[in-house]
């Protein structure tokens, strides 16, 4: 296998083997400590050894085929002994766009080694990473999991000065804007212009928890009633009602086993940033809505799943946890687990898997989650921005979020913009905006150029056509009659200057990459796809490839486990169909 | 038993119990659908998305591993976009699978070829170089492995973890990065690694010691059931008659296990898959001698062999008592052949007791919770069903007998200086070169014939090749000696001896020659006196 | 099998007289004999004197001279070599299988390279039963078996003799007698 981590024989210290009976003992099972307590080895050593996997495997209860089926499958674990400070430059659609190529290069230069080894003093490793979810700082760079913003000569070099001089730089804040685009009608993002929305004190100056107040008194069925009649929908990407899905979660009289909520805060897909954003800035707003969801499913455990690069994040969240506990606010308490940077791990099924101690292999259901999820028990699994979106529901009633929306999809949403435009950000909108209101927030395409494609709901999404990007309502119901999706709302503008074939191809290796491969169409189409683009784009493109291309993506699309599949076929379906110009320009002269 | 439901099955109106899984219904009805990762042993992850059908009403099509008949399902198989989708399947599971077939040991038994001829046909638009991973890969004792014709349908992972429970394979990585490979520093030495080659369904994982040796195609299978415990496994004799050159002059080129829900499941022990090797070994006696004077044994036709120790025996049972005479015969031998011993015995006068079936010390072994036995012969039962007594071993008689006839085991030593001693059986063993008379006996392969194993089970033996040289099988023997002595022994074949021992001995009664392939329990059940 | 067979009477013709004496048909086979000399004198003169028409036969003084044959002839195999001198034969057995007459003999045997695996240990031909069908040439996958040599006589004094292995067939062992000419049908000949 790949691995070169060592074999040599060694032993944890003692002071070690508290930390990871630390990991062992935080969780009701002990394999739920796993991902967490190998993340930790990989921190002091720079790897999983080898030699690690027996003492692992024993303190775990697992076997050490588990371990190490564990360590090579997840990104954050090295292949190769790591430096000290592994430094992440985002290759993402939006990064790319704004010039993470030089980026990368320069670090290159600056490191004097190639992706993945560690300088000879062990002090840094670097990669190129897929999207961190920073796309409104592009291009996007990152040390130990810390977002450092925008990527620039001055930035890079300071961070690396600073580790150099054991002062390795904490992550920056987030900037939101201030003022709501989309004025009164805000609702997750009101409070934006207070600088401290995420201290308990002044969120209830906002209102805040006393939504939760309120919910406290009534029956669980009430609360799902009040959510049901808001038509609030899955913000995390696949748009389903969230009252629908609390329903579907058998009560302990019919099953009496503990139930779970869990809280997606995996958020990975290129172009969107806005749960970064909202955790940060607003995170009593989410720990509101797990109390409140976690009463109408009666939900024993309470988890936030936090994306391993929202490392700054987790102690936002977990901070905002321990003022509401010391409040008395908390009714079931929260605790925020750490990923292990495989995006993957943001499908649902497969996050209960990453969650157990596993690979991320996504589930088959039935049965779903709701009635069999993590480890065996209902769970609820909901995006943050939709646990928050709860809390709204609740703070001015189901009819209220409703009117706010469109029929169906009801209330507001925070988006993502990105790419070509002025100001990237996050914008709170009513779901049904026009398209034009949110290009306009972000100050319209940069540069004043001519809009080429849009996509509409992170990269996962298939393109639109500016004619169709005009006049579009963003709601989930309007995407889906353009033949696309709003997904988690993360929307890519492109100018004129973009070829659509080096789109195609950061999407389609950004899936290959990912892709967990426990599917063969997934597994192998993903690549194939990659490696028909990658020969395009050097102009060696042959006259069959945009056609296979499509009939790759046709073979896939359907026949999958889950939807990260789905989008290797129908993110170049579309692509190829809408800007098939772009591709015939890249045949080779045979 | 569930209950019958009606569905649909490609437009036909089928029944089948509710809640089977739709891949084995339709399997029941006759209907192949191509799969990989599914297997009835190791469960159904439904990941090589191969064994797709079209489902009414459903917006995606459905696996059919992953689908339970309920009442009223409308499946189709041979449906357009089934038909699209297993091909497109097909497909991605060779776009990256190496062109070894020239030289690849699964070639003719491989369901990458035979699902592609009934399912594919398309033409490959492959223009990339393929994934390379690691290639002749030795993992254990008995298995080689390719890491790039691996289709990770993770059969042998779940073999593994699952039935052997040993852990030495995973798949690591991911993606198209992933490999299926051993836990570093591990070997693939569970007592049944041989079965991993039996499932993967293409040639990731090969037999070391079939590795180069025959093609598939040209071997002949014959159902047969393995006699190296008291289990009885079910299997299949692999046989290269066709091109003998290839195989170094060996007939039996392998063994698999044959399915037996009753007895040994999907599975066989590495111990009886490479316990083949015994047919067509140096050891083999081809022939039969008598030890002359100067010590040299002298050759006899089977005709005069059993003249002669027909009349030794007379005259020796006439001066010393037939009592002297004792028979130390091997536990493998079949219903018939011990049918024909007793006949044989009855005839001379010795008492019954004087047959020693006990299994030595050189015939018990490990036993373990999967299939093993510890007695490693395979007709215990069979022979307390005969009414032999199969506790007592040879001690007993020590120093009452002038005459030992030893049969397929390691004579008794200090027996050699006896006027009397004769040694049969199919492979020499030590000491069998020392006794006056050595008679050639057939091998289990190339025998016909019954055995009971320790549950009571009785399965049918069936010769994949006739026996080599002049050897014969036991009950031939004993019945020409039989006939020599002026006794009657009408049979040429096994199925006539089964025959009069089906009438003659109750423990049998109603039972027929050709029984089904699974066996039958003994009516009776299974004797008390069999446990060693 | 069984089946009544009726035989059938064959008229056979009557041995007349003139043919007993056997004299008139020495005359006529003389006849044949002269007439085809004085056919082919005509063609020869013919051809010498440059009016063209059919060309008279010839009398090859094999072996002395080379034997012609068509280029596209399934004449004596051959085993190619790769470009590092290893044989191209990886003992996949197809033309073992497909063969006919059932006169190819293989045994395979491990190969250093990882990438090649497998390979003939022997490959012999039984040259005494091979029909020249062309169907091994067929079923080879790696392009290792040609029937290209040109060559058609292989001559031995025991049938044993027949039966080439590797190093002949490879060209290793030199069997060959003397050099044969290629032509194209079509075409001048051409060596």
């Amino acid at each position: 296998m790949s691995t070169k981590t060592s074999a040599a024989p060694f032993s944890f210290t003692a002071e070690q083997r508290g930390a990871l009976d630390g990991w062992a003992k935080r969780y009701p099972t002990k394999v739920m400590g796993l991902i967490e307590a190998l993340r930790q080895v990989q921190d002091w050593y720079g790897e999983v050894p080898l030699a690690a996997d027996g003492p692992l495997a024993e303190l775990f209860g697992v076997t050490r085929h588990h371990i190490r089926e564990v360590v090579t499958f997840y990104p954050y674990f090295s292949h190769e002994k790591a430096g000290k400070y592994r430094v992440a430059v985002c290759r993402n659609l939006s990064c790319h766009l704004a010039g993470a190529g030089g980026v990368i290069e320069r670090l290159e230069k600056a490191l004097g080694v190639p992706e993945g080894r560690a300088t000879s003093d062990g002090l840094f490793s670097w990669e190129a990473a897929e999207c961190l979810g920073a796309c409104d700082h592009a291009p996007a760079f990152a040390v130990n999991d810390e977002l450092l913003g925008t990527a620039t000569p001055a930035a890079v070099d300071a961070a690396l000065s600073g580790c150099r001089s054991g002062k390795p730089p904490k992550a920056a804040p987030s900037i939101a804007p201030a003022a709501p685009k989309c004025g009164d009608k805000a609702l997750l993002t009101r409070g934006f212009a207070e600088p401290k929305l995420h201290t308990l004190e002044v969120y209830r100056k906002f209102g805040g928890y006393n939504a939760w107040e309120k919910a406290r008194k009534m029956a669980p069925a009430d609360i799902t009633a009040e959510v049901k009649k808001s038509n609030v929908r899955g913000l995390g990407g696949a748009g389903f009602p969230v009252g629908m899905k609390w329903e579907t979660v058998p009560p302990k009289s019919v099953r009496n086993v503990p139930h779970a909520l869990v809280v997606n805060a995996d958020e990975s897909e290129p172009g969107c940033f806005k749960d970064r954003v909202i955790l940060e800035r607003n995170p009593h707003a989410l720990i509101e809505g797990v109390q409140i969801a976690a009463r109408a499913v009666d939900a024993d455990h309470c988890y936030v799943f936090m994306r391993g690069e929202y490392a700054a994040q987790k102690r936002v969240v977990e901070a905002a946890v321990a003022e509401a506990k010391a409040a008395g606010l908390l009714d079931r308490d929260v605790l925020v687990m750490q990923g292990a940077n495989a995006y993957i791990s943001g499908c649902d099924t497969a996050l209960l898997e990453t969650m157990e101690g596993k690979k991320a292999w996504p589930r088959q259901p039935p049965p779903f989650p709701t009635v069999v999820g993590l480890n065996g028990w209902p769970t609820v699994v909901n995006n943050v921005e939709t646990l928050m979106m709860v809390a709204q529901v609740l703070a001015v009633g189901g009819d209220a979020f409703a009117a706010a929306g469109v029929p169906k999809s009801g209330g507001t949403r925070c988006f993502s913009i990105s790419g070509h435009v002025e100001r990237p950000g996050v914008y709170e909108f009513p779901l049904g905006t026009p398209f034009e209101d949110l290009l306009a927030a972000a100050g319209g395409v940069k540069g004043g150029r001519k809009i080429k494609a849009v996509i509409p709901g992170g990269t996962s999404t298939p393109v639109l056509t500016p004619e169709e990007a005009a006049g579009l309502k963003l709601d989930f119901d309007s995407l889906r009659g353009k033949g696309s999706f709003l997904g988690a709302g993360g929307v890519i503008v492109l100018d004129d200057t973009v070829d659509m074939v080096d789109v195609l191809f950061i999407i389609e290796r950004f899936l290959w990459v990912e892709s967990c491969g426990q599917c063969t169409p997934c597994r192998e189409g993903s690549g194939w796809a990659t490696r028909i683009l990658d020969r395009m784009r050097k102009g060696l493109g042959a006259a069959e490839d945009p056609d296979n291309l499509v009939r790759i993506g046709e073979n896939v699309t359907g026949k999958v486990i889950c939807a990260l599949g789905d989008t290797v076929g129908m993110v170049a379906m579309a692509m190829i169909k809408k800007y098939r110009a772009d591709f015939e320009k890249r045949l080779g002269k045979r | 038993m569930a209950k019958l439901v009606k569905f649909k099955l490609n437009g036909k109106d089928v029944e089948a119990p509710e809640g089977q899984l739709v891949i084995d219904a339709a399997k029941d009805q006759g209907v192949e659908v191509p799969h990989y990762c599914y297997h009835p042993g190791l469960g159904n992850p439904g990941v090589c998305r191969l064994c797709v059908c079209e489902v009414a009403g459903a917006p995606k099509p459905q696996m059919t591993c992953r689908t339970a008949v309920k009442e009223g399902l409308d499946v189709k198989t041979d449906s357009p976009v089934a038909k699209r989708a297993q091909a497109s399947s097909l497909e991605f599971h060779l776009a990256n699978h190496p062109l070894d077939c020239p030289v690849c040991d699964q070639a003719g038994e491989c369901h990458l070829q035979d699902y592609y001829q009934r399912f594919g046909l398309y033409k490959s638009t492959v223009r990339e170089d393929k994934r390379h991973k690691e290639k002749r890969k030795d993992i254990g004792t008995w298995v080689m492995l390719d890491q790039e014709r691996c289709i990770q349908c993770t059969r042998c992972t779940r073999f593994v973890d699952n039935v052997t429970k040993t852990h030495e394979l995973a798949v690591f990585g991911r993606g198209d990065r992933s490999v299926l490979d051993l836990y570093p520093g591990m070997r693939l030495d569970n007592p049944y690694s041989g079965n991993v080659v039996d499932i993967c369904p293409v040639g990731a994982l090969t037999d070391k010691d079939f590795r180069f040796s025959v093609r598939a195609w040209y071997l002949d299978r014959t159902p047969s059931v393995c006699t190296g415990c008291a289990r009885g496994c079910s299997v299949e004799v692999h046989t290269n008659t066709k091109r003998p050159w290839h195989t170094g002059g060996r007939r039996v080129a392998r063994l698999k296990p044959r399915y037996n829900p009753e007895v040994n499941g999907w599975w066989m022990c590495d111990e009886g898959r490479y316990g083949y090797k015994s047919a067509d070994a140096k050891t083999r006696v081809k022939g039969s001698s008598v030890l002359g004077t100067d010590g040299q044994p002298a050759q006899l036709t089977p005709a005069d062999a059993a003249a002669r120790v027909a009349k030794e025996l007379r005259e020796l049972c006439a001066d010393n008592g037939p009592e002297g005479l004792a028979f130390l015969v091997s536990a493998s031998l079949t219903n018939e052949d011990l049918f024909a011993l007793k006949a044989l015995m009855k005839r001379l006068g010795v008492p019954l007791s004087n047959a020693v079936l006990a299994p030595g010390a050189d015939q018990l072994g490990e036993e373990d919770a999967l299939l093993r036995r510890k007695e490693k012969v395979a007709n215990l039962s069979g022979a307390a069903a005969l009414g032999f007594g199969v506790t007592k071993g040879p001690e007993a008689l020590k120093g009452k007998v002038w005459g030992a006839w030893t049969v397929g085991r390691a004579g008794h030593g200090s027996w050699i200086g006896l006027p009397f001693t004769l040694w049969q059986g199919a492979n020499a063993v030590r000491g069998s070169d020392t006794a006056r008379w050595v008679l050639a006996g057939a091998h289990w392969t190339e025998t016909d014939g019954t055995v009971v194993n320790f549950s009571g089970r009785v399965q049918r033996l069936r010769a994949a090749v006739p026996p080599l040289g002049e050897s014969a099988p036991a009950w031939a023997w004993f019945g020409s000696v039989l006939r020599a002595l002026g006794g009657a022994f009408p049979h040429d074949d096994a199925g006539s001896v089964f025959a009069a021992l089906s009438a003659a001995e109750p423990a049998f009664a109603g039972l027929k020659f050709e029984l089904p392939k699974d066996g039958v329990l003994l009516p009776k059940g299974r004797p008390e006196a069999a446990t060693a | 099998m069984n089946a009544k067979h009726t035989v059938a009477k064959v008229r056979r013709p009557e041995v007349r007289f003139q043919e007993q004496i056997y004299l008139i048909e020495v005359w006529k086979g003389l006849v044949i004999t002269t007439r085809h000399l004085l056919v082919n004198l005509y063609r020869h003169l013919s051809v010498a004197l440059g009016r063209g028409g059919p060309a008279g036969s010839v009398t090859t003084q094999y072996p002395d001279d080379p034997q012609v044959t068509a280029k596209r002839s399934r004449t004596r195999h051959r085993l190619l070599k790769r470009e590092d001198g290893t044989p191209r034969c990886v003992a996949c057995m197809l033309c073992e299988t497909v063969c006919p007459a059932k006169c190819i003999y293989i045994q395979a045997e491990e190969s250093p390279d990882v990438m090649v695996e497998k390979r003939a240990k022997t490959f012999k031909i039984d040259l005494g039963m091979c029909v020249f069908c062309g169907y091994c040439v067929e079923a080879c996958p790696e392009d290792a078996i040609r029937m290209d040599t040109q060559f058609i006589a292989f001559p031995g004094m025991t049938r044993k003799d027949l039966i080439w292995d590797m190093p002949e067939l490879m060209g290793d062992v030199k069997k060959d007698p003397k050099p044969v000419k290629a032509v194209d049908p079509l075409g001048p000949a051409a060596s």
